[in-house]
């Protein structure tokens, strides 16, 4: 009697493995994206690709870099179709992997090619702009630097903020070495370490609730994590606000969030249609109205998220995104300052 | 006819020996007592018996047939031999009936056997009760229960009594002995306890050091120990230099007479063993051919021990003296020992044991 | 031994009075010595993958990026974080454990469920509530703060569990030689559990060892959250592997070390192990104070994390994404956990039997072998299941659930070893020898004696796993099916967008989930005596 209790049970188990499996496969075209992009952006894109095209995406959510370390390892066989991030750096990495298939010309024709892979690997999806974020009680607009060169002064001593092991800091660490090198670069940093002190802090998110209670005066962050942090606690919980550098700025980067298709996808024509979609007009019209709270940068769309500056009306510094590269440059930086 | 057999059984744990040559023949149907001091390998012998261990030389067999020799292994479970450790060993999760009927075979379980059982060793009635409802005495006879369930050629009792109280112990040693004689079982029994060796078994082996030093009848075995070792270990026993001479053999008790089966040279050195049970004191020291003073006294209702020191010899030499109960003698007084009756004694190649 | 749950692995009293067999004595059937091997090749995969990375990437490209500045001050970091965290926690654990188990504390029972809930909550959920409740909390300060709540239950785990085995009567003997409660409490009682408390200790220490989401949430940095910044920054599997490597090799280090203090001291005990009933020593005038003590404790281990999500839950009001099916999502974790904590619980059994039954040097290596696992970050184990599913089986079972019940059962694989092995080494080995005595075969023996006799270290086993599986994140992304969510890949869906109002649910219901278990831990830890002992 124990026995057959226990077969049983064992038996419901792999029954139940089996379901759980099973309920992964669709009949109908199936793609499979590996989203590094926030959820809320994605979601309501593969919504509506969905409906619009009839092809059922299955959507993994992930940190955009172990999906770029998780594609490698998988090598040739990865199950995924498409990869979807928030910033460019990872998708130039698998590019120089050549683990991308080419994305399809008249796709990358819907956003302007400053905003593409300069190879055609990968195509741009969205913006967002680095700016600085200060608390409105501990700083007065006017007291603000012009450029983040300057945060490297010792008044910013305890007050400052950073993400050093983001994948949006990179950017402008990349960025100040292009213009004043890398020695220049390095100084910079090592200043910025000191100022920071123990705000050094994981990602954009806790920057942003760390300068809006007042534990830091000042930090750099992507303009859209402060819109959303405004979403969670309401305008009465602000207590901060956004501010731009000087025009062309070495720390006024746009980055680029980017979609690409899998050289190992089995399912190419309809990974392509994603991509297609996600830049079409229609796509683009769901990043500017939805909760992401980053640019459109289809051409041809001019929709700007709720008080946000206009894109046209960004003076960001001129770096391009074939520049901006895998990041490899600034993450070696950053590790010799220590700050990875 | 042989139901055991053991031969020149050899068998250590990695560099050291524990069984050296052991030699030993169980006959059908009698109960074998295995007597040995802690460490000197009896409990080892069992497990090689049962099969849980492995001889590293010599030959075990069961009925005639071969079960290990170092080559050939029968596996225990299917030596069928009925095993009935220290603590009795229930299973703690299952019943009194179901641990009865853990050997049998699932069409045998319900034919009644279990009640037979349990009606054999006393318990009809007990079988749906756990184990540790019972007390240690109802669960040793459970053990054994369980043992002969399985009909076997041998069963063999590991120390199953040392853990009762003293005063449980002679009456389920009783029981346990009137069970085998009744269902004619070759029963093996490992103990340290010489009163339940010679009480209890048919014939009985003495181990030490690896080997069997002798296996003869409980009475031959006291009466007429092999070498002065067997016969400190099979009770108390004052063992002293002598000299044999015409008229006997001369020690510091005096000229005593020897036993005639006392395997002695005619003349020269030997070792000589007077029992307690054969000294006498008494108070005036005159004409004792030994006097002494006494050191201890301990009293036991029936009878009494008393240690002498000799005048004669160390500090630390005693004489053991088994008197009736009546005198009480106050450490201190000064006595007079006297020996009675003949005495046994080996001869010269035989060195003083070590007290045990 | 090492980490008992219960007793020292000293060979139970099979025979009291003959001198305990010198080890290595007997032969260990070969399908044993067969499954137990299997089982640590399949738990050195995870090294496996690390060393082939190394090795692809060079020598020459490792060196460089371990022989800096940046690893003296991990080491450091990590090191002296491990010492503190795991005195702390031999010190919280040991004590609580002592109250509960040996005194006349008010509630015993309620405490000693309480005080094991905390190993039931994510880490990361944790360091949430103390960092959204006190924004300040953060650096070693914040670090040792949070583990110590986090993990103290498993050393508290082990030593209760052998307080309850231990002889009672040393400790009255002792008290009656003269020698006063205090010191009765560190010579006997700390002696007796020596084993225990050791064992608890090496679990703790390589757990924060692979700890990652909460140290991220506090800023504090790691090997393993350089291990984690070298994948997510670098792209740099190879250095994150060679990192890794020194990580194990630190594992490798306090495996030892644990091994070479814990000489041969076992507890030796003759006669038959009686379950007798332990008069609980009054506190006296200790009592308020020590019902204080567990009161700040309970409010800082589970209050905090608890308070937090509650607060969230009313506070929060955001709401930019669709709730997903919580449903959904909790019973994929119940599934998932539940079946890792089987899976896991069968491996244990032949390198618990092995290392137990049939004890060698060899043996022993296996066994420690197997612990090594619990110090690789879990990314690290997802990867290399990844690499070696895709590479070398073209993809079998990749990003399954039957990957991801095996990727569990490897990573928590130690906490089931542990508490396996201590009720294999409580019940005598003498049952299975009767057992196969009365003519049934080794298998029938293990069916029908072993394992009814273990069952309790079996269930302890498998709550253990399904504790820890409830809460794992970084490889569930991974591994996870596509389309599948569970609580913890929902919890940090939300909590990464700054949804907190969003992700208290999924936390409070994870809690809830491995708040079962706890409860069920503690109440098998309560009948253990009854069972499995040695009947007087």
């Amino acid at each position: 009697m124990g026995r057959s209790r226990s077969v049983g049970a064992l038996g419901a188990i792999l029954v139940a493995g089996a379901l759980l499996t099973a309920c992964g496969s669709n009949s109908g075209a199936t793609i499979t994206l590996y989203n590094g992009q926030h959820p809320q952006t994605t979601e309501a894109l593969v919504n509506a690709f969905e409906h619009e095209s009839g092809i059922t995406v299955q959507v993994r959510n992930d940190d955009e870099d172990v999906f770029a370390n998780q594609i490698v390892a998988e090598g040739a066989r990865s199950p995924a179709d498409v990869i979807y991030t928030e910033n460019s750096p990872p998708l130039e990495f698998l590019q120089q992997k050549h683990l991308l298939a080419p994305v399809a010309p008249s796709t990358l024709d819907h956003v302007p090619s400053k905003y593409n892979s300069p190879t055609g690997d990968w195509v741009g999806v969205s913006a967002r702009v680095s700016v600085m974020i200060y608390n409105t009680t501990l700083l007065k607009a006017d007291q603000l630097p012009a450029s983040a060169l300057d945060l490297a002064d010792p008044q910013w001593k305890g007050k400052l903020a950073i993400a050093a092991g983001e994948t949006d800091f990179q950017p402008i660490v990349s960025s100040v070495i292009r213009t004043n090198g890398e020695a220049a670069a390095l100084r910079w940093l090592e200043a910025l370490k000191a100022n920071a002190g123990s705000h050094v802090y994981p990602d954009n998110e806790t920057i942003t609730s760390v300068v809006n209670s007042g534990q830091a005066a000042i930090g750099i962050i992507n303009q859209y994590y402060w819109y959303r942090e405004q979403v969670n606690v309401g305008a009465s919980g602000m207590h901060s606000a956004i501010a731009y550098f000087a025009p062309g700025d070495v720390g006024y980067v746009i980055n680029v969030s980017g979609a690409a298709v899998l050289k190992s996808s089995k399912h190419q024509a309809d990974a392509q249609k994603f991509l297609a979609f996600v830049t079409s007009k229609q796509g683009q019209e769901i990043i500017g109205h939805g909760d992401s709270w980053e640019y459109p940068i289809g051409s041809g769309v001019s929709i700007t998220p709720r008080g946000e500056v206009p894109l046209a009306q960004l003076r960001a510094n001129p770096i391009t995104v074939a520049e901006l590269g895998d990041g490899a440059a600034a993450v070696a930086l950053l590790q010799k300052v220590q700050l990875l | 006819m042989t139901n055991l057999a053991v031969t020149d059984l050899h068998k250590g744990f990695g560099s050291q020996p524990v069984l050296t040559g052991v030699d030993l023949e169980v006959p059908a149907g009698s109960l074998t007592a295995i007597l040995g001091p802690s460490g000197s390998g009896k409990t080892t012998l069992l497990r090689v018996v049962v099969g849980f261990e492995r001889v590293d030389r010599g030959e075990v067999r069961i009925g005639g047939k071969v079960v290990d020799d170092g080559d050939r292994y029968v596996s225990p479970e299917d030596r069928s031999i009925g095993y009935v450790p220290q603590e009795g060993a229930l299973f703690p999760h299952l019943t009194v009936g179901r641990n009865v009927a853990f050997g049998l075979a699932k069409s045998v379980r319900r034919s009644g056997v279990v009640g037979d059982l349990l009606e054999l060793v006393g318990l009809r009635g007990w079988g749906s009760r756990y184990p540790h409802q019972l007390s240690g005495g109802q669960q040793q006879r459970v053990a054994l229960a369980r043992a002969l369930a399985i009909n076997p050629s041998l069963v063999l009792l590991d120390e199953p009594f040392s853990s009762l109280d003293a005063s449980l112990r002679a009456n389920v040693r009783a029981d346990v002995q009137a069970v085998l004689r009744r269902s004619g079982t070759t029963a093996l029994l490992v103990t340290h306890d010489q009163d339940e060796a010679l009480s209890w078994a048919d014939h009985v082996a003495v181990i030490s050091e690896g080997r069997i030093g002798q296996f003869d009848t409980p009475h031959a075995l006291y009466s007429h120990p092999k070498d002065a070792g067997v016969a400190r270990f099979l009770g108390e026993a004052n063992l002293m230099p002598g000299t044999v001479g015409a008229d006997g053999v001369r020690t510091e008790l005096g000229v005593l007479v020897l036993e005639t089966w006392s395997t002695v040279p005619a003349s020269g050195r030997v070792t000589v063993m007077v029992r307690p049970e054969q000294l006498e004191l008494s108070t005036e020291a005159d004409g004792a051919p030994l006097a002494g003073v006494v050191r201890e006294y301990q009293y036991f209702g029936h009878d009494a021990v008393v240690k002498v020191q000799p005048d004669a010899g160390p500090a630390d030499a005693r004489l053991v003296v088994r008197i009736n109960g009546g005198t009480p003698f106050v450490p201190g007084t000064r006595v007079g020992v006297r020996a009675r009756g003949p005495v046994l004694a080996w001869g010269p190649a035989d060195p003083l044991p070590e007290p045990a | 031994m090492t980490t008992t749950l219960e007793t020292p692995p000293s060979p139970p009293p099979q025979s009291a009075m003959t001198p305990a067999k010198p080890s290595g004595s007997t032969r260990a059937p070969r399908g044993l010595v067969f499954l137990a091997g299997a089982v640590a090749v399949l738990l050195l995969v995870p090294l496996a993958f690390l060393v082939l990375e190394a090795v692809q990437y060079g020598w020459g490209a490792v060196v460089p990026k371990l022989f800096r500045q940046l690893t003296l001050s991990l080491l450091w970091n990590t090191i002296s974080l491990s010492v503190v965290v795991t005195a702390l926690c031999a010190v919280i654990g040991t004590l609580a454990a002592w109250c509960v188990e040996r005194t006349d504390l008010p509630g015993r029972r309620i405490w000693a469920v309480l005080v094991v809930i905390p190993v039931g909550i994510p880490d990361f959920a944790v360091a949430f509530g103390w960092k959204s409740v006190f924004e300040s909390v953060g650096g070693f300060g914040g670090a040792v703060l949070v583990m110590t709540f986090a993990v103290y239950p498993l050393v508290y785990l082990p030593v209760a569990a052998s307080l309850r085995n231990a002889d009672p009567g040393q400790e009255e003997v002792a008290r009656s030689l003269g020698v006063g409660r205090y010191r009765t409490f560190w010579r006997v009682t700390v002696g007796q559990s020596r084993l225990a408390v050791m064992g608890g200790c090496v679990l703790v220490c390589l757990v924060v060892f692979a700890e990652y989401g909460a140290f991220e949430i506090l800023g504090y940095r790691t090997f393993t959250t350089e291990i984690f910044s070298e994948f997510n920054t670098g792209f740099d599997t190879a250095a994150a592997c060679a990192l890794s490597l020194v990580l194990v090799l630190l594992s490798v280090a306090v495996l030892a070390g644990e091994a070479a203090t814990r000489g041969r001291g076992g507890v030796s005990r003759i006669g038959p192990m009686a379950a007798r009933l332990v008069r609980p020593q009054p506190l006296g005038r200790a009592k308020v104070p020590v019902l204080g003590a567990f009161v700040v404790l309970v409010a800082l281990a589970l209050g905090v994390p608890l308070g937090a999500i509650v607060y969230w839950l009313f506070a929060g009001t955001s709401s930019t994404l669709p709730p997903a099916s919580v449903a959904s999502a909790a019973w994929h974790t119940a599934f998932y956990a539940a079946a890792a904590g089987v899976l896991s619980t069968v491996l244990a059994l032949p390198v618990a039997l092995l290392s137990v039954r049939h004890p060698s040097w060899r043996a022993m290596t296996l066994e420690r072998s197997t612990y090594l696992v619990l110090a690789m970050p879990g990314l690290v184990i997802a990867l290399a299941f990844t690499y070696f599913s895709e590479r070398y089986a073209s993809g079998f079972l990749y990003q399954s659930a039957y990957l991801l019940i095996a990727a569990y059962a490897i990573m928590f694989f130690p906490l089931a070893l542990v508490a396996v092995r201590s009720s294999v080494a409580r019940a005598p080995a003498s049952f299975e020898e009767i057992g196969r005595s009365l003519g049934r075969g080794r298998l029938a023996v293990l069916w029908s004696v072993t394992l009814p006799l273990v069952a309790p270290g079996l269930a302890a086993a498998f709550c253990l796993v399904f504790l820890e599986a409830v809460t794992e994140l970084t490889a569930t992304l991974v591994l996870i099916p596509t389309g599948a969510q569970t609580l913890s890949t929902q919890f940090w869906v939300f909590q990464t967008n700054g949804s907190y109002g969003q992700a208290a649910p999924y936390a409070a219901l994870m809690i809830l989930i491995a708040a079962v278990p706890s409860y069920v831990l503690g109440r098998w830890f309560d009948r253990l005596p009854s069972r499995a002992t040695v009947p007087k």
